[in-house]
């Protein structure tokens, strides 16, 4: 999980138009990430933040604009593919694969991998960074609390080896403790060298870790910036309703 | 009553659907007794029997949208006892020495005959449908297959009634032509007004979405078993009239190739359509029937043609391939022949009409007066018309709801908050039926429906919406409509709804069709007509711009001022929410953090740390 | 029962369940995966049971015979997989369910016109008509070979689907498809996957119950196909244990039934099996092992 050096963004998106039938969840929408970063995507529900990772993952198809990963465009490949090239997802409410072990849903983390030696390496490191699922390791995931099933989720992209990690709202669902600990998490692997975009409800605690951050609302950017400059207030009166759209 | 079933502006057009078909069938008949040979008579006669087999088939796997491979048991029973009612004793005694003397002596005419067919194959399929329309679709669809093989084994090995493989022979010909003429006019008539019926209505409903259809008081095993007795005893009627013309049979004509041809017809034909199954069963017919000459080896010019068996079954399975391939709904699809007319017109109407902004809400039309905010109703006063107390809700060890009250009184507005995953729309689906609560009591008017099924909460007066909109999508907005009402909803209620929400000129489109904004009104419409005391909405303004998120504003107000009914709206839009609702509910993670009006909630330090998150945790 | 009918009536159960429950495994593999039912899943049986035909005729020995007829299962699986259904990927349910019934028939007709409408006599090892003794039991080694060729396999495929990449991956499709996707499982592999290894199921099976039953005719594998949807309707759709589960109860009841019936009702063992099937399900719709609906409509 190195920090690769490239010039210019890890990952480009530039007006990307994403439809469900009639309702254009996502409009005319751009934001870059570059290497080493945390990007935050904020906005209330119904602002497309999920249907923005999910286009970028390939579940979605992006009815216009493009998705640039690594200098290559990504538009309208499939998952598996957008896997190998190198960009987990860690989807919203987890989707733990419930019937297999913990063990066995960090393994298929890994399905897209060939290097043997160096995927049990990275299992080893998986249970060390997440201790609670090497003692659970052979339990079926279905049976984990939410917060562990969160930390399963992100050990399972991590498996992939990406050198960007999609996470959607990693705190939902989940009790203030446990939310602590997986920012704690966030924060440890940028540490380590992964670039993530986090998608969050949880305004505060995604700006305390975040470099800079989007806010979106009804498919649109509203506002955007580093996280340090953006102004709270503004963010409150978006989640509110109280603000305009542009 | 007649009108309750079946009312006029739905019988109207099926009548001119029927009327098509039949003077296309009659003027077939007619064609063949003046102008053709008796093999031609022949195979007409074998494709009207077939019109009747078909649309008997049509009823139950067209309306409930599940597929019955048993239902040739069922032309069997009824062919089987019209054999032995019909064949003449002396005959009959040779055959089948050991019958009970009623049966031995009976000689019934064609009309008693095929009633008796039809009961008895009623009653039966009544007993076995008890448990089959309880299963899952696929499920279900194996155990018509488990049907299809029982009595097939019943009709072998009863010997002393149906001589088994040996069959029964001397029934008399009582199908003539003009018979069987009747008999598929009268089939295509029952078939067809059972689907623009009440009942029929209510099963296309759970075809196109059993939960939405039980959040409108439709019970779908209910619904699905009527049509199976029904469907069952007009394929016993069905046989009777094929075994009156085939005059002889055995346990073979009742298994896989048979419950093949009949399939396909549907399957080519347009299962959901009463015209695609008669085109069906056309297709079918004339193609078995030329394609059988080929199997006997024929000679075209010069060639000689040798003997291929199996020919006709493998042509119609290429067929169906191909239909299915290009064609998944089958070459008539949903439509029928009226409604090919009817289109036609249609089109031509609103073109006329130009660009009219007919898709536009009128709130004023509703009958309320212009108040801007909801103001508090003495709801002290009145006894709360929902009462929830302590619904407790956990999947697999995840707490949704750990204990959540909440109470509203009639003409109240309450809005129900908070960020997601804190159990909103778990409360909606413990409240309606959709889930079972694992703790709790919910009273509504008094009454407990504390884990009743959903439709019949639906019933008791309480009305939802889903979050996303589940339409019956290939049903008009009017069926839609329509699907959910009861006795007391008559015509006039539906078309105050229709006007209420601006969807008098979209009534007679098909649901998918429409803008997602219209749709919403549609769910919210379907959810009123049946004037509910509690009104359900979860998230209603989802996707929607401020201008549509106003008028849906104004609808909800206009809904409770025409109703008095209460709501319980749950959404994101808190800007609609805040001007919407006199008290507001939040909930966090399961729980509910504050209760209060909208001025209190905004000021509330505890839902904006919910909403926005606190900082790091103490 | 004397003790000999009670160890015969055994493994002749574990036989019978074992032929049912290899089948069954094989359809619920691919419900699981792709949510449809291969109405056609019985002419790879009957595929199974020509190729084996025509490799006796010419002159290979029986292992070489059986290799020829799993492998056409296979390939043919695989080629029904590529050509019918992976057209109609997005189909509904009833639609798929359509066009394997069509494909079945097809399939069935060629037969007929190709080769014979007639059952054609398959030839065996004579070790097959044999039986042994011991302590005073006897058992039929056709029934023992069976028993234990279905239970090895089934081992076998337990060991595949839980210490394999592939397994795993096939596994966590058919818990959660568009996540195995997002992880990185290939859609299209792991579906052809699973009609392989269905065909390797049915090639199995296929070779079993013509070893039973000597002769292959255009719808020799319907009689078993249809034991196999409904002992997977028992287990519970799409569950791959609760599918052998399944095709073991059946296979007992069947045998039991056969064993236990007075003379006058065994023609209708069968028929019996199956209302007694539909019994159970009146009270547990899902099936014995498939999970409860939460929602109640």
């Amino acid at each position: 999980m190195t920090v690769e050096v490239t010039d210019g963004p890890l990952l480009a998106v530039e007006g990307l138009s994403v439809a469900y039938g009639p309702v254009v969840a996502v409009q005319d929408l751009s934001l870059t990430v570059a290497p080493g970063e945390i990007v935050a995507v904020l906005g209330p529900n119904g602002a497309g933040k999920t249907t923005l990772l999910r286009t970028i993952a390939g579940a979605l198809k992006p009815a216009s604009g493009t998705i640039t990963f690594e200098g290559q465009r990504l538009g309208g490949r499939a998952p598996e593919d957008v896997v190998r090239r190198g960009i987990s997802l860690v989807p919203e409410g987890r989707h733990v694969f419930p019937g297999l072990s913990t063990r066995e849903n960090l393994e298929v983390g890994a399905i897209s991998r060939r290097d043997a030696g160096v995927i049990a390496e990275d299992l080893e490191r998986t249970f060390s960074m997440f201790p609670i699922l090497r003692e659970r390791a052979d339990q079926p995931a279905g049976t984990l609390s939410g917060g562990e099933q969160q930390q399963l989720a992100i050990g399972r992209a991590l498996m992939a080896s990406p050198r960007l990690i999609l996470l959607d709202e990693p705190s939902l669902g989940l009790a203030p403790i446990v939310v602590d600990q997986i920012f704690a998490l966030i924060t440890e692997l940028r540490a380590q060298g992964s670039t993530l975009l986090v998608v969050e409800q949880n305004v505060h605690r995604a700006l305390e870790v975040a470099d800079r951050a989007y806010v979106l609302a009804v498919g649109r950017l509203v506002t955007q910036g580093r996280a340090s400059e953006l102004a709270t207030g503004e963010i409150e009166r978006t989640y509110l309703g109280l603000s305009e759209t542009r | 009553m007649i009108a309750r079933l079946l009312p006029s502006h739905r019988s109207g057009p099926a009548l001119l659907g029927i009327g098509v078909l039949a003077a296309a069938m009659v003027a077939g008949a007619i064609g063949v007794a003046v102008a053709g040979s008796t093999a031609a008579s022949r195979t007409f006669i074998v494709f009207l029997i077939n019109v009747a087999l078909v649309t008997s088939l049509q009823v139950f796997v067209g309306d409930s949208g599940i597929v019955s491979f048993g239902h040739l048991s069922f032309m069997g029973i009824g062919a089987y006892t019209t054999a032995l009612l019909t064949i003449p004793p002396a005959v009959k005694a040779t055959q089948l020495p050991d019958l009970p003397s009623p049966i031995a002596e009976a000689a019934l005419p064609l009309l008693p005959a095929v009633i008796v067919a039809a009961l008895v194959t009623a009653v039966i399929a009544a007993i076995v449908g008890g448990g089959l329309v309880r299963m899952t679709e696929s499920a279900m669809a194996m155990g018509t297959l488990a049907l299809l093989v029982v009595f097939h084994t019943v009709f072998q090995e009863w010997k002393g009634v149906t001589r088994g493989t040996l069959g029964l022979f001397g029934i008399p010909a009582r199908s003539t032509l003009w018979i069987a003429l009747a008999a598929a006019i009268g089939f295509i008539t029952f078939a067809r007004l059972y689907k623009e019926s009440t009942p029929g209505l209510r099963l296309r409903a759970t075809r196109e979405d059993p939960l939405s259809s039980a959040a409108v008081g439709i019970g779908v095993v209910r619904a699905r078993f009527g049509a199976w007795v029904v469907s069952g005893a007009m394929m016993g009627a069905a046989g009777s009239l094929w075994a009156l013309s085939v005059l002889a049979f055995d346990p073979g004509q009742f298994y896989f190739a048979a419950t093949f041809s009949l399939l396909a017809m549907l399957v080519i034909g347009g299962r959901a359509s009463v015209t695609g199954a008669v085109a069906g069963a056309a297709a079918i017919t004339f193609m078995t029937d030329s394609l059988s000459r080929v199997e006997q080896g024929v000679r075209i010019g010069p060639l000689e043609l040798p003997r291929l068996v199996g020919t006709v079954n493998f042509v119609i399975a290429l067929l169906i391939i191909v239909t299915l391939i290009w064609r998944p709904e089958g070459i008539f699809g949903r439509t029928e022949i009226d409604d090919l007319l009817r289109r036609r017109r249609r089109r031509a109407a609103r073109v006329a009409a130009g660009s009219a902004e007919a898709d536009e809400a009128d709130p004023s039309r509703a009958t309320t007066g212009g108040e801007e905010h909801a103001t508090p109703r003495d709801g002290a006063a009145a006894p709360p018309v929902l009462i929830a107390e302590g619904i407790e809700k956990r999947f697999q060890g995840l707490r949704a709801l750990a204990g959540v009250d909440l109470s509203v009184t009639a003409g109240e507005i309450v809005g129900l908050i908070g960020p997601n995953g804190s159990g909103k729309t778990t409360l909606l689906n413990a409240l309606s039926g959709v889930l079972f609560a694992d703790e709790g009591r919910v009273v509504l008017d008094g009454r407990e429906i504390t884990n009743l099924p959903a439709h019949q909460v639906a019933d008791l007066g309480l009305a939802r919406t889903f979050q996303n909109i589940r339409l019956f999508s290939h049903l008009t907005v009017r069926e839609n409509i329509e699907a959910g009402a009861t006795s007391e909803i008559g015509v006039d209620d539906v078309r105050r709804v229709l006007a209420t929400f601006a969807l008098v000129p979209v009534a007679d489109e098909e649901a998918a069709s429409l803008p997602y904004g219209m749709q919403r009104r549609v769910e919210i419409a379907r959810a009123v007509v049946r004037r509910p005391r509690v009104l359900l909405l979860d998230e209603p303004a989802a996707g929607m711009n401020e201008s549509e998120s106003d008028e849906l504003l104004a609808n909800i107000r206009a809904v409770r001022a025409a109703t008095g009914c209460a709501v319980v709206i749950v959404d994101h839009d808190l800007r609609m929410i805040m001007q919407l609702c006199s008290r507001i509910q939040v909930l966090d993670q399961g729980r509910t953090i504050g209760v209060g009006t909208p001025a209190e909630i905004v000021a509330d330090a505890r839902v904006i740390g919910a909403y926005l998150g606190a900082g790091r945790s103490a | 029962m004397t003790p000999n009918e009670i160890v015969q009536t055994i493994v002749n159960a574990l036989s019978l369940g074992s032929i049912y429950a290899l089948l069954a495994l094989g359809l619920s593999m691919v419900y699981g995966v792709l949510g449809m039912l291969n109405f056609a899943y019985g002419e790879l049986v009957t595929i199974c049971g020509y190729t084996m035909l025509f490799a006796s005729r010419a002159g290979a020995p029986f292992p070489l015979v059986v290799l020829a007829g799993v492998f056409a299962a296979v390939l043919a699986a695989v080629v029904m997989e590529l050509v019918a259904f992976r057209p109609l990927r997005r189909a509904s349910f009833v639609t798929l369910l359509f066009t394997s019934f069509a494909v079945s028939q097809l399939l069935q007709n060629t037969f007929r016109q190709a080769i014979s409408t007639r059952p054609q006599g398959v030839p065996t090892p004579r070790l097959f008509d044999d039986a042994i003794s011991a302590g005073g039991i006897t058992i039929g080694v056709l029934p023992l070979i069976t028993a234990g060729v279905g239970v090895i396999s089934l081992l076998a495929l337990t060991v595949f689907f839980r210490r394999s990449r592939a397994g795993l991956a096939m596994r966590a499709a058919a818990q959660d498809f568009t996540t195995a996707r997002l992880v990185g499982v290939r859609a299209n592999r792991v579906i052809s996957l699973a009609f392989a290894l269905s065909g390797l199921l049915a090639g199995i099976a296929g070779v079993l119950w013509i070893a039973r039953t000597t002769a292959v005719s255009p719808t020799t594998g319907f009689v078993p196909i249809l034991q196999a949807f409904i002992a997977s309707v028992i287990g519970g759709l799409g569950n791959l244990s609760g599918a052998v589960a399944g095709g073991f109860f059946l296979g007992t009841l069947e045998v039991v039934l056969q064993a236990t019936l007075p003379s006058a009702l065994l023609p209708f063992a069968q028929a019996l099996a199956l209302v007694l099937v539909g019994t159970i399900l009146y009270v547990r719709p899902q099936g014995l092992f498939g999970r409860t609906v939460e929602a109640k409509v």
